[in-house]
């Protein structure tokens, strides 16, 4: 199990290190020099050259990607060219802001996917199940900023329940004032899991229910329920840790949308912000922790998996 | 002797988009204490299908027909609720299935599985339970038990996993054991240890067994009763001795044919059933074997034939026995003592 | 047993013939065939009204958007004293801001949005056949390699970059297509790459193979066609994320740029007069998402069609 994990942190670093190469590479190839944005017609060549420095852009795009990788090696993402404040400093102020709503989402996508998706899977093809086919449709199909508009249109603007926008009232600080602003985003935000997860469990489920061992159970008297609380349950949804894994970029992308609509004061209305007003240190820092999310949530679901399904912890393939 | 379980004219249908399927067409057998009978046939000849309604596991589009009669304890199953089969099911009545590894579930230890049975019918709690499972796995042959009643299907070898299987059928000592094709997907040396395994079982036990199979060597020193069943139906029926030395149906025969022997003639070739079983989609109007035949008549196109009974309750449904057949035939014809409906 | 069928069973047994050997003839076999993808996703369509909606629904949208110069408003024509116009006989869904009309500009976004889905799909596609089927084909370390590769790609904040490039390169189309499908060819090559593997053993490219039939050869003959089924499945949903990813860009404004307008675009112009005329905000994401399912729910049923059914 340690070697496993070992192992799979090592892959890891290729991974971020080619992400890095392309994201800088797509940064400083971009037409257009990126100091004439720092520079005044009326700065001398030292001057220029001296600000060029300091943003890291003197000599070869080579030379620029090995002085920028010591210093994250170093833990320094550089400086924000707009606030001229420490990248990490700022990306880990809103961190927390990010992952409150994007672990809201995710545990509210799994509470109510894990029950519509069994019940779809066990009346399959009754109405229930067609029911929920078409919320599940709608879910992967509804573009999700279109999704956050109307419901502030309707809850927001017309009945007035929840705000608009932002994570606190100013001057209030209270927990459940953020659970209000919470509310609508996390809606927003867990919709594209909550279809994908019950699609997956409700096929699962059908395909479980075919399988011999369910017939075993029940040949040694094993009421229905029992069937599926002991023995159904926990093979349907051990598959939905790997899928909860792979569907993290969804999150990642979609709280990315959802943090502008909602002005939510996280890693999203920062990113956007650097990318529009072109704060390289900031997009490059921004981009390699989003990866670092992405890959981390994956070998935890790995991890997670292994530990729930005997057949893997025994290095058996599946 | 009593029967403790008896089957009358048990029909099942599957109903599929291409039409209604009647996999078992009318079927009664009987089993006493003790004894043991084999359903013999090919594939899709409806015996598992039989097995499973005896079972109660027949699940949609499957139906079993109105008229069907299962009786055991006094009571026709078929009429019974849900909660009675419950009772019946791994409680008097256990089946083994074929394939092991896909019969057991592996998300859960063998000891879990076990105990699952005990805890549903005997009311024992979890720790009980798992000490009989521990029990059942050195009953049935697997060393070193309390260790590996801890642990998945998947690290059991396949004779190991059916070794398991039939703890979990033993577990509450039922009355009759289900055996669909236990053997089929073992090596032949373990088939052999298996098949000894369920006989010792039966000695000390005083269980029934239906033993279902397509392979007549299984059944040979095993079978009290032996029923051939062919699309549907039973077509002949009897004691091991008597199928096996006098078989009264051509498909018995040819079945007989095509089982490998050492003491048989070398140079003969090994008999295959040329065709195939005919469409249970279909009505049928003559005797189902009709087009495998080797000794057709007219009369098996146009009418199916009435069961025969010969001595010692040995009976088959085939035309030849009729008196006025002559000819001569490969095994005995005629001389049957009554003669009951088609 | 009634009295009739006895009197039937008695009268065969009394012809005289009853008894005579007869020769058997072996029936031929009847095979169970499959009726073909067409019959199958035919009665899938009478069948599912859902899917039979969203046929006709994409087929509508589609001509529509094909048709839209036939409109008689010009869509970037301004007329600022009829802005934020209600429906009416002369503006079908009103007008906008800037007082154009709000129907045409929804049937040119649509062109926008499908052309955009369309052929990042194409290069999803294309790009992901040929990937997979190499890794595929190939196998050993290669494949190894090549699906690493992959991984890596599907491990990385997809809409992010996509994003980043075209915030840095100038928006046009051509790069939001090529874009997007750059980023969406992992799925398509995970596909292609497990059916090439099952294929590749089959006898009929085995025999190909004995006969001396280059890899190319066996490739673009033998294996490609066998797949097209999955590939149309793999298509239909990858059209669907591709205009959900195109709307999302354009409604953050790093799509497609003016003049040019998406449904996201429309949507990210309809944000401002969110309070006084939501209804602008309404259509063009009700477009996206009846567009986006109808393709979804298109990929499920020949999904389900192109599973073999066996009928007599």
């Amino acid at each position: 199990m340690k070697n496993y994990i070992l192992k799979r942190i090592v892959q890891m670093i290729p991974v971020l290190i080619l992400v890095s190469i392309f994201s800088f590479m797509i940064i400083h190839l971009a037409p257009g020099d990126p100091i004439n944005m720092y520079i005044r017609p009326d700065m001398t060549e030292e001057e220029i050259q001296i600000i060029r420095e300091d943003l890291g852009l003197d000599g070869t795009i080579v030379e620029q990607y090995v002085a920028w990788l010591k210093n994250v090696l170093r833990g320094n993402f550089g400086n924000s060219v707009i606030t001229h404040q420490p990248v990490a400093d700022q990306i880990f102020n809103k961190l927390p802001s990010t992952l409150l709503l994007m672990g809201t989402s995710f545990v509210l996508s799994i509470i109510i996917a894990i029950p519509l998706g069994l019940v779809s899977g066990m009346k399959k093809n009754k109405l229930v199940d067609q029911v929920i086919s078409i919320f599940s449709y709608i879910g992967i199909s509804i573009p999700s900023f279109w999704f956050a508009l109307m419901l502030i249109i309707v809850f927001s603007l017309n009945l007035h329940w929840f705000p608009t926008n932002g994570m606190r009232t100013i001057g209030v600080e209270s927990v459940l004032d953020v659970v209000w602003h919470l509310v609508l985003p996390s809606i927003v935000l867990s919709i594209d899991n909550i279809a994908v997860f019950t699609r997956y469990i409700r096929s699962n489920t059908i395909t479980q229910l075919e399988e011999e061992y369910v017939l075993t159970a029940k040949s040694k008297g094993v009421p229905k329920k029992r069937i599926m609380t002991g023995h159904v349950l926990k093979n349907c949804l051990l598959p939905i840790i790997t899928i909860a894994g792979m569907n993290l970029a969804s999150l990642v992308t979609g709280s990315f949308i959802i943090e502008s609509v909602f002005g939510w004061p996280g890693m999203g209305t920062l990113g956007m912000s650097a990318i529009n007003s072109r704060d390289y240190p900031m997009i490059m820092g921004f981009t390699m922790l989003s990866c670092l999310i992405l890959i981390v949530g994956n070998l935890i679901a790995d991890l997670l998996y292994s530990v729930a399904d005997p057949r893997i912890k025994q290095g058996v393939k599946r | 002797m009593n029967n403790i379980l008896e089957v009358k004219n048990l029909q099942v249908s599957y109903h599929t988009y291409a039409g209604e399927v009647k996999a078992v067409r009318g079927v009664d057998f009987s089993v006493s204490e003790g004894e043991t009978l084999a359903i013999v046939g090919e594939s899709g000849c409806g015996k598992t299908v039989s097995a499973k309604a005896v079972m109660g596991l027949i699940q949609t589009p499957g139906v079993i027909k109105e008229g069907s009669e299962i009786n055991y304890g006094g009571k026709n199953l078929v009429a019974q609720p849900e909660s009675e089969w419950e009772k019946y099911r791994g409680g008097e009545c256990a089946m083994i299935f074929q394939d092991a590894l896909a019969a057991l579930n592996p998300t859960l230890s063998v000891g879990k599985q076990i105990a699952e049975n005990l805890i549903i019918h005997r009311n024992c709690n979890k720790r009980e339970a798992m000490e009989k499972a521990v029990e059942l796995l050195e009953k049935v042959g697997i060393p070193e038990a309390d260790k590996r009643v801890k642990q998945y299907p998947h690290e059991f070898s396949g004779g190991m996993r059916q070794r398991v299987m039939i703890a979990i059928a033993l577990a509450c000592n039922p009355k009759i054991i289900i055996a669909d094709e236990p053997t089929t997907a073992l090596d032949v040396t373990i088939q052999a240890q298996i098949l000894e395994l369920l006989k010792e079982l039966q000695k000390e036990l005083k269980t029934s067994i239906i033993l279902i199979t397509h392979d007549l060597g299984v059944v040979a020193d095993m079978a009290d009763q032996i029923a051939v069943m062919y699309s549907g139906k039973i077509i002949e029926k009897g004691s091991g001795r008597d199928i096996f030395y006098h078989p009264r149906h051509p498909y018995t025969w040819s079945l007989l044919n095509a089982v490998p022997r050492l003491d048989g003639d070398r140079k003969k070739n090994l008999v295959s059933i040329e065709g195939t079983p005919p469409d249970l989609l279909l009505e049928l109007k003559g005797c189902p074997f009709v087009e495998r035949c080797a000794h057709c008549m007219n009369i098996c196109t146009r009418q199916a034939p009435p069961t025969f009974t010969f001595e010692n309750e040995h009976r088959a449904t085939c035309w030849l026995h009729h008196e006025k057949v002559q000819g001569e035939y490969p095994f005995e014809t005629g001389g049957a003592l009554c003669v009951e409906k088609a | 047993m009634n009295p009739e069928h006895n009197e039937i069973v008695r009268d065969e047994v009394l012809k005289e013939d009853a008894f005579m050997p007869i020769e058997t003839k072996h029936k031929e076999d009847d095979v169970l065939r499959d009726r073909g993808i067409w019959y199958n996703l035919l009665t899938s369509f009478k069948e599912n009204k859902l899917a039979m909606f969203c046929l006709c629904f994409l087929i509508i949208i589609i001509i529509a958007s094909i048709l839209a110069p036939l409109s008689p408003h010009d869509p970037d024509k301004m007329d600022l004293l009829n802005k934020l116009a209600p429906m009416s006989k002369e503006h079908f869904l009103g007008t906008d801001g800037l007082g154009r009309d709000y129907f045409t500009r929804a049937l040119y976004g649509g062109r926008v949005s499908l052309v955009v889905g369309l052929f990042s799909m194409m290069v999803a596609i294309v790009f992901g056949t040929l990937y997979g089927t190499i890794s595929g084909y190939i196998g050993g370390t290669v494949d190894n390699l090549m699906m690493r590769a992959a991984d890596i790609f599907m491990s990385v904040p997809s809409f992010l970059l996509i994003i980043i490039i075209n915030s840095l390169l100038s928006p046009s189309m051509t790069t939001m297509i090529v874009i997007i499908g750059m980023f969406s060819w992992m799925g398509v090559a995970r596909i292609v790459r497990a059916e090439t593997m099952s294929l590749k053993e089959r006898d009929f490219v085995l025999v190909a193979k004995n006969l001396g039939a280059g890899s190319f050869r066996i490739i673009f003959n033998h294996i490609i066609p066998n797949m097209i089924p999955s590939i149309i499945v793999a298509a239909s949903i990858s059209i669907a994320r591709a205009i959900l990813t195109e709307s999302s860009l354009s409604f953050l404004g790093f799509g497609v740029q003016l003049p040019m307008s998406s449904w996201g675009s429309m949507l990210q112009s309809a944000q401002e007069h969110i309070m006084d005329v939501p209804s602008l905000a309404l259509y063009p994401g009700l477009l996206i998402l009846l567009t986006v399912l109808s393709f979804n729910v298109l990929g499920d049923v020949l999904r389900n069609a192109l599973e073999p059914k066996l009928v007599k």
